[in-house]
């Protein structure tokens, strides 16, 4: 933009050398910038589209224009529902439902109880608030599940949790990232708003809901976006916990399947798109709020 | 309300009939604690207990099944330091994986970012599109590359049946080549992220400044290290932090992809510690390898913030 608006001045010839670089080089970097963009994009695009046409193709012909080449690889031309029908045929729709289900209750469940510490850390002065705020909030941030992954496994087993929808869910509640994020935004609320709440007699929680839930949109949604792809795209959780058939989540199914002997590309590739769909679509409308969720949480 | 000229309550007893100070205790503490209470007790049962249980258990010869574990001190952490050559391997391999995220995402984020930040028309599509491989979950994005890297059927094998030879090999079946070729997967899927991280901070640096260093007479590169690279410093820095720790975490990658094979050659510590505790009965000893990336992420913290003491201004 900087750039651009240097440009388009046509300077005359015959004035310093500085000056006259300047509208070649204001055409030059953004050609360059766009050329590279682009190249960066086809390194994205292309192994998508290649898995999305292929997930559309009957099993036989998936590796056909790939091998060799040709653009055809890029489009379903020998369009079929075919994997897609193998794959619910086979169960497939229980796993998305059991994935919903798990994340919409993370969300809700995890949401209220990461909203209300946050809400506290932005909010309340109370003793042992910053030493908490470290052990409970950025440890668990920083500090690897690895250390935590075997004794919880065998904690929640002990609890007879295994294969159950409390041993699925809770682990996945509390989000350090969350709660950062509602701190972040409680903190910057004007103290006045609350005051005059107060004065008439409000309850802390009935300030919570009715005058500070309404403003925080922006903040719900992104945490929200967060916690649902979050629990969307978890595997290694679920694929310990919950192996049973009837509650696998959509990424154990494919995970299961990519190591089978004999793989149906087509059909795993359409599992692969479905698991893919969700936090695209839920991502292109919101990203303005996923990015703010993720630059906003104390990083700078 | 109280009196005013009331004396402070000092017992409990008076504390409690006094209502100034049942109040503020219901303010200071009691709700409070309320709002914290549910993940409180999430946090106990999901991170203390475990984590203390965990750090128990790595000083035990606990098979994770059963009853009888003996206390054995450190010999488990001995025997990781000492004698056992795999976990030598992995470590090393986490720290060659360490390297290539603090390079490559970082040189191609930043890189992009800054061509994204000149863009006026369609940078939102721009950066959307180079954003979506993140939100994708591994397994699909591993689904995807495992049949790309194929060498039979895969972007190799095209190169080749045009003439380009030499490309057509199996990239993840190769002790050579398998930990780089998960590496540059999972940074295909990672590097949106950073991305948008540098792009945000980018955004947020005063135009005036790029304005200041134009007058002096700055040229695009001159700006990029005085005033850009300035600029977007302290996320770059909490990033290297952040992708130092993760990368002695790096699993589910590795674990879809090669899981750890072949022969140990793209092993790391964090599917050697699944191994042990899930299909060599060894708990105890894989609880170790746990602690031991514990510290190691501890250790990167407490550089960062030694450094952040020392005046670095991150």
């Amino acid at each position: 933009m900087r750039v651009e608006s240097a440009g388009l001045r046509q300077d005359l010839p015959g004035h310093s050398r500085k000056q006259n670089r300047k509208p070649l080089r204001a055409f030059a970097q953004p050609a360059l910038a766009y050329c590279l963009l682009i190249a960066g994009i086809i390194i994205v695009v292309l192994p998508l589209m290649w898995a999305a046409a292929a997930s559309f193709t009957p099993n036989h012909k998936v590796f056909e224009y790939a091998y060799p080449f040709s653009w055809r690889a890029l489009f379903p031309v020998d369009f079929t529902l075919e994997a897609y029908e193998n794959l619910f045929a086979r169960g497939f729709g229980r796993a998305v439902r059991n994935t919903f289900f798990l994340a919409v209750s993370t969300v809700i469940i995890g949401g209220a109880a990461n909203a209300l510490a946050g809400f506290a850390f932005g909010r309340f002065e109370f003793r042992g608030k910053n030493l908490l705020f470290l052990t409970v909030v950025m440890l668990t941030f920083m500090v690897p599940v690895d250390l935590t992954a075997i004794p919880r496994y065998i904690l929640v087993n002990s609890f007879g949790w295994i294969n159950t929808w409390q041993g699925l869910l809770i682990p996945g509640l509390a989000n350090s990232l969350v709660i950062f994020l509602f701190r972040q935004f409680f903190a910057e609320i004007p103290q006045e708003l609350i005051d005059a709440a107060r004065v008439d007699g409000a309850t802390w929680l009935r300030v919570l809901v009715s005058i500070i839930m309404p403003i925080s949109k922006p903040v719900l949604v992104a945490a929200s976006l967060l916690m649902f792809i979050g629990q969307w795209n978890s595997f290694f959780w679920p694929l310990l916990i919950a192996p049973r058939k009837e509650m696998r989540v959509v990424q154990v199914e494919i995970s299961l399947a990519i190591g089978q002997y004999g793989t149906v590309w087509n059909e795993l590739l359409a599992g692969s798109m479905i698991a893919a769909i969700v936090p695209i679509l839920l991502i292109i409308p919101f990203q303005r709020y996923y990015v703010q969720a993720i630059t906003g949480t104390g990083l700078d | 309300m109280a009196v005013l000229t009331q004396k402070k309550p000092t017992t409990i007893l008076e504390k409690l009939n006094d209502e100034t100070w049942r109040r503020k205790f219901l303010r200071n503490v009691i709700i409070p604690w309320i709002f914290i209470a549910p993940l409180l007790l999430l946090h106990i049962y999901v991170v203390t207990i475990p984590a203390v249980q965990g750090i128990y258990m790595s000083m035990t010869d606990w098979k994770g099944v059963g009853q009888n574990a003996n206390f054995v001190g450190l010999d488990n952490y001995r025997e990781l330091f000492f004698e056992d050559e795999t976990f030598g391997k992995a470590l090393g391999n986490n720290i060659i994986w360490m390297i290539f995220f603090l390079t490559v995402p970082f040189i191609l984020a930043l890189f992009a970012a800054t061509m994204l930040s000149q863009i006026k028309r369609g940078g939102m599509v721009y950066r959307s599109i180079l954003f979506i491989p993140y939100v994708l979950a591994s397994v699909v994005t591993i689904t995807i590359w495992k049949n790309l890297l194929n060498p039979q059927r895969g972007v190799g094998a095209a190169l080749a049946e045009m003439g380009i030879q030499g490309f057509d090999i199996a990239y993840l079946g190769r002790p050579e080549t398998a930990l780089m070729s998960i590496a540059f997967i999972d940074n295909w899927h990672f590097w949106g992220f950073l991305m948008i991280l540098f792009l945000a901070a980018m955004q947020s640096i005063p135009p005036v400044l790029y304005d200041a260093a134009k007058i002096d007479g700055a040229n695009r590169w001159d700006e990029f290290r005085h005033v850009t690279l300035p600029g977007i410093r302290p996320v770059v820095l909490f990033m290297f932090m952040m992708v130092a720790i993760w990368s002695f975490l790096a699993f589910d990658y590795i674990f879809l992809s090669t899981q750890g094979g072949p022969g140990g050659a793209s092993e790391v510590i964090a599917t050697l510690l699944y191994k042990n505790a899930f299909f060599r009965f060894e708990a105890g000893y894989g609880a170790a390898m746990g602690v031991v990336i514990s510290i190691f992420a501890g250790f990167i913290i407490m550089i960062f913030v030694t450094l952040r003491r020392r005046g670095w201004d991150i």
